[in-house]
């Protein structure tokens, strides 16, 4: 545990939330608390359709519990607008997808510049941020690309580059790895971990894989709604 | 600030799209297009009709007038010699035609013009000696010479109430790019009376007077004669064609809607082309309002395109539309010369921003349901077709409650016109509305019929539909708009057609008619030879004859069409009225107590049976009693019918206009036409002599011809609903290109998917056509019973023809199949696997 004796970053108190099915609601997230330091890596792991997504979706503000709090930054997200929200969410959280969501029809270097664009940076400091972790990610080649030009692990890593490029406190990665082979799976985690590692973000990952979940600081398994520890793991 | 980066996308999404953005661009185009158009060919008629009258009118305060046979010239010597400080002016006006084109011929005292017009003012003393002493000397304005290829010195021969007169251009007046005199001769006032056959009689005096010098000269007049406003008299001209031009204006703000419709519809496909993109902008921390800026402002880009290219559109149309609006003025209302197209800035702006307008309002829908979407929904593709499902509720009580306002306002007024079209588009906007609401259990209803007759093809089909409301919804809406729109014309101008045939052929009982050609004269058509009636009366096989006689009187509630007429026997056949008469009508009518009005007269003057009707006669105003209402739809301007001994005994007038020859049982009437030819051929001036059935031929040919222009709208509002279609097909094809990528990973033929899709579009043409049949009678009723009754006052029953139902069946399928035609086809030859990936 050797992040916790750092600030926690993320904190999640008596989280409720169910989904209504046939007559009555089926609890997915069962009181929930749930406490993520500075600098940590987390894994959530779970089976399908246990609510980890959900629980992510949720820690980002991009979904709204039915009872329970969320302190991101020491920022109350449920109490926050819509728009602040947004906001905190383009300052301070960055994402990765299973499917990667890049913008087809922005090249490469412009998916990857487009937090930026959205914090405010100007274009010749956007570039050259962009130019830098792109070069980290391994595509400084691939710059004027478009999405359908490159493979699932470049688009990925692509994502990657664009979910670190605006220094977010917190980077969230839904199964960053579910839609790409092993090997290339796990380079992109390599690339995910190494980078929020160097970079000294606070990571959560989601997955259902214990190959991944090992490769945490420390794994909780959501099932039937309720988090268990797993036990701290060194990277 | 919307970042570059949203633009950029949102910009390389539409060239990616590049035939959806080009039909995007075509539709809103033609939507402006048609609007401007009307609109620029309206305010060119009303121009140059306000031009001419400005300068015909010139510095003009009051007229005198007179009944059907003028003023006589003696008034005006006395008026000059009892009253010499009043500055007037004599005047005679009259119509003649050069080929096919109708001029005005404006005779004046060139001596008394200075206080009132400068007309002659530049002429060289040399012509104006000319003009006086001449017997057929002219000035043409300088633009109608260059426009006619004449100048001065060239012959021209005029065909005044169809006989050739010749005259000679004296000289040119105004500047040559001076389009306000256009279609104006002006020849000297005894000059006029010659080439008009108005020996001894003016059409009017000018004068400029004060309100006390008014006053004083209304206590001097002799009976028979009035003192009206000039401006009060021009802007009961204008008000003539004033609802034709309003119907011209709505059908083309009913091109604009179709339009606006079109742009909703491909704005919603593009956006949700693109929501899991939208998605993932929120995601990274695009506001709502940035994600909103960024669609609206691709939209307006848009817009902008369409508008500036419906603009340059708009023009040439209404060069084209120019001439049929001022030859449907000509044919209905009053000679009108409109050679130049006034591009009047106010028109250029409001079609500029009615383009503009309808873009952001149509866009804004679904860019603001795009910006609704939490972000999560990225992942969930559900989402989207379970929200159109939620809104199916809300979208049915809206559109009901629309239909309902529509009601509403349709009920608020009997004579509002506005309140009319607005409680149409009320209802029109309001069915688009439960559209959406109607396609889930219509495919239903078809989906065993296609299962059992196409298997899994056809039950693909039919749940596709359904399964994709998101985007079947509005795509079938707005076809069900544009056939809705193509049936209520189409059964409005049938209707209308039918009940003037019926019409026709019930009002014309004589066998044979004789008329003159046209007349020269504004005030009264062109008489008959005193000799006929009794030569006719005289031929062997004539049972009898009635007889005629159009002229326009002047009265307190304006000018007023009056026939007089000699009925035969079988004439009162000819009138079918409009509820109740009074007791002993004709008999009433014969002794010259009632009077008979037309159905838009009695509209337009709110009159009804029992109501007195005072007219002008030469020896004062005398009035009668409205005795009853009958059905006419010669005249949207009304008409009034009177026996004509008593016309003749009241303003001195026993001409005729007209005679209705009626033949002896089992006569055949073409020897007599041949010999009733023969004796009209004797008469100093042409007259015309034709068969019933000619008659009823050549009205529902100037009927076909007035609504030349309603069809011609017609043909734009389907064109621009076309391109509509077309382009909502495209897009929903295309976008469900992973699904057919699927389909044929599955193991579905190229043949196969190519049936499956033209089946489905096929359908969507079908439930297009059957929802769009109860709108086009909605529409069809409302612009029979409501539009039409308030524009021009006439009624008439309505009548579904199944011909323009089978047309506009017909119409639908072949556009929703043209339009699946394409993506089917680009999406049998693309390989599965391009399509099956996810970016």
């Amino acid at each position: 545990m050797k992040h916790m004796q750092n600030k926690p970053l993320l904190v999640v108190e008596q989280l409720f939330h169910s989904y209504q099915e046939g007559g009555g609601g089926r609890p997915i997230l069962n009181g929930i608390d749930l406490q993520v330091a500075e600098h940590e890596c987390l894994a959530l792991l779970g089976r399908s359709g246990s609510g980890k997504s959900t629980l992510l979706n949720m820690l980002a503000g991009i979904d709204t519990p039915q009872a329970g709090r969320i302190r991101v930054l020491d920022q109350d997200i449920n109490a926050l607008s819509e728009r602040d929200r947004t906001l905190l969410r383009r300052r301070h959280i960055g994402f990765v997808y299973q499917f990667f969501n890049l913008i087809p029809t922005l090249t490469v270097a412009e998916n990857v510049g487009l937090p930026l664009e959205l914090n405010g940076v100007r274009e010749p400091e956007i570039s050259r941020l962009v130019g830098f972790i792109l070069s980290d990610v391994g595509l400084g080649d691939r710059w004027n690309a478009f999405p359908d030009q490159l493979s699932g692990g470049e688009q990925q890593r692509i994502a990657i580059a664009r979910a670190l490029i605006h220094n977010p406190a917190l980077v969230l990665a839904d199964e960053p790895t579910g839609n790409l082979d092993a090997e290339t799976g796990e380079q992109i985690l390599g690339i995910l971990i190494g980078l929020s590692r160097q970079l000294k973000r606070t990571l959560v990952i989601v997955t259902h894989s214990l190959e991944v979940a090992r490769r945490a600081d420390r794994i909780l398994t959501l099932c039937d709604g309720v988090l268990s520890e797993q036990g701290e793991l060194q990277w | 600030m919307v970042g570059s980066r949203l633009w950029r996308a949102g910009l390389r999404h539409q060239r990616r799209h590049t035939w959806q953005a080009i039909l995007s661009v075509l539709g809103i185009a033609l939507g402006v297009a048609v609007v401007m158009a009307v609109g620029l060919a309206n305010q060119s008629a009303s121009r140059a009709f306000e031009l001419t009258m400005e300068q015909i009118s010139g510095r003009v305060s009051h007229q005198i007038i007179g009944g059907p046979g003028g003023i006589p010239e003696r008034l005006y010597t006395r008026l000059r010699m009892e009253h010499p400080y009043l500055p007037s002016a004599p005047v005679v006006e009259g119509v003649v035609r050069i080929g096919e084109e109708q001029l005005t011929l404006l005779g004046v005292d060139p001596l008394a013009e200075r206080p009132f017009r400068d007309l002659t003012l530049d002429t060289p003393p040399a012509v104006l000696n000319q003009l006086l002493t001449r017997r057929d000397g002219l000035l043409i304005p300088a633009y109608s010479a260059q426009r006619l290829g004449l100048q001065a010195g060239s012959r021209l021969t005029l065909d005044i109430a169809g006989r050739a007169r010749e005259t000679e251009i004296l000289a040119l007046f105004g500047g040559r790019s001076q389009a306000a005199l256009d279609g104006v001769l002006v020849t000297d006032i005894g000059v006029a009376q010659t080439l008009l056959t108005q020996y001894g009689t003016l059409d009017r005096i000018d004068l400029a007077l004060d309100g006390a010098q008014a006053a004083r000269l209304r206590g001097w007049l002799p009976p028979g004669v009035q003192l009206v406003e000039t401006e009060q008299r021009t802007a009961a001209m204008a008000g003539m064609s004033q609802a034709f031009q309003t119907n011209l204006t709505a059908m083309s703000l009913l091109a604009l809607l179709v339009g606006g419709f079109l742009i909703y519809n491909t704005a919603t496909f593009s956006v949700l082309q693109r929501r899991r993109q939208f998605g993932i902008m929120r995601l990274l921390g695009a506001t709502r309002g940035e994600v909103f800026r960024a669609i609206l402002a691709e939209q307006m880009i848009i817009g902008l395109l369409g508008t500036l290219l419906g603009m340059g559109a708009g023009i040439l149309l209404a060069r084209e539309l120019l001439w049929l609006v001022t030859r449907t003025i000509n044919d209905l209302y009053f000679a009108l010369t409109v050679s130049r197209l006034d591009l009047a800035p106010p028109i250029l702006l409001t079609g500029a921003l009615l383009g503009l307008l309808t873009t952001l309002i149509a866009a804004s829908v679904p860019a603001w349901e795009a910006t609704r979407s939490s972000p999560q929904s990225v992942n969930r593709r559900s989402v989207i077709e379970r929200r159109s499902h939620r809104a199916l509720p809300w979208l049915l009580l809206i559109g009901l409650a629309g239909m309902g306002g529509g009601l509403v306002l349709v009920q608020s007024s009997e004579r509002s016109l506005l309140l009319g079209f607005a409680a149409l588009f009320c209802f029109i906007m309001g069915y688009c509305l439960l559209v959406p609401s109607l396609v889930p259990p219509l495919s239903r209803l078809l989906q065993r019929p296609l299962a059992s007759a196409f298997g899994s093809i056809g039950r693909l089909a039919s749940r596709g539909i359904d399964a994709t409301l998101s985007r079947t919804g509005p795509a079938i809406a707005a076809l069900t708009l544009a056939i809705a729109a193509t049936i209520g014309m189409g059964i409005m101008v049938e209707s209308f057609r039918d009940t003037v045939g019926q019409w026709l052929a019930q009002t014309v009982q004589g066998d044979i008619y004789v008329s003159a050609t046209h007349s020269a004269s504004q005030r009264a058509s062109a008489p008959l030879p005193d000799w006929l009636p009794s030569r006719i009366q005289q031929l062997e096989g004539v049972a009898e004859i009635s007889s005629g006689r159009h002229v326009t009187l002047e009265s307190e509630r304006g000018p007023v069409h009056l026939l007089a007429i000699g009925l035969a026997s079988r004439s009162y056949r000819g009138f079918r009225f409009k509820g109740g008469t009074l007791p002993d009508l004709w008999a009433r009518f014969a002794a010259g107590d009632l009077l008979l009005i037309s159905e838009p007269y009695a509209y337009h003057q709110r009159l009804q049976v029992g109501d007195p009707l005072p007219l002008l006669t030469p020896d004062g105003v005398v009035s009668f009693t409205v005795g009853g209402i009958f059905f006419d739809y010669g005249s949207d301007r009304g008409l009034v019918v009177m026996p004509r001994e008593r016309y003749a005994a009241l303003w001195h007038d026993a001409q005729i206009t007209t005679l209705g020859v009626y033949l002896q049982p089992g006569q055949p009437s073409g020897p007599l036409l041949t010999r009733i030819k023969q004796l009209a051929g004797q008469a100093e001036q042409p007259l015309r002599v034709r068969a019933n059935r000619e008659i009823l031929e050549q009205s529902l040919e100037i009927f076909d011809r007035t609504f030349t222009i309603t069809r011609v709208l017609r043909l734009l509002v389907i064109a621009v609903a076309f391109v509509g279609i077309l382009s909502a097909m495209m897009a929903l094809e295309l976008e469900r290109a992973r699904e057919h990528a699927i389909l044929r990973a599955t193991g579905l033929t190229p043949r196969q998917l190519l049936g499956q899709v033209s089946l489905q579009t096929l359908l969507m043409g079908l439930m297009a056509a059957l929802l769009a049949m109860p709108l086009g009678w909605l529409m069809a009723e409302i612009l029979v019973h409501v539009i039409n009754l308030r524009a021009f006052g006439w009624s008439m029953p309505s009548q579904l023809s199944p011909t323009i139902l089978l047309e506009a069946t017909g119409f639908a399928l072949v556009a929703a199949l043209l339009a699946g035609l394409y993506p089917s086809l680009r999406m049998a030859r693309t390989r599965p696997a391009l399509a099956l990936r996810e970016e």
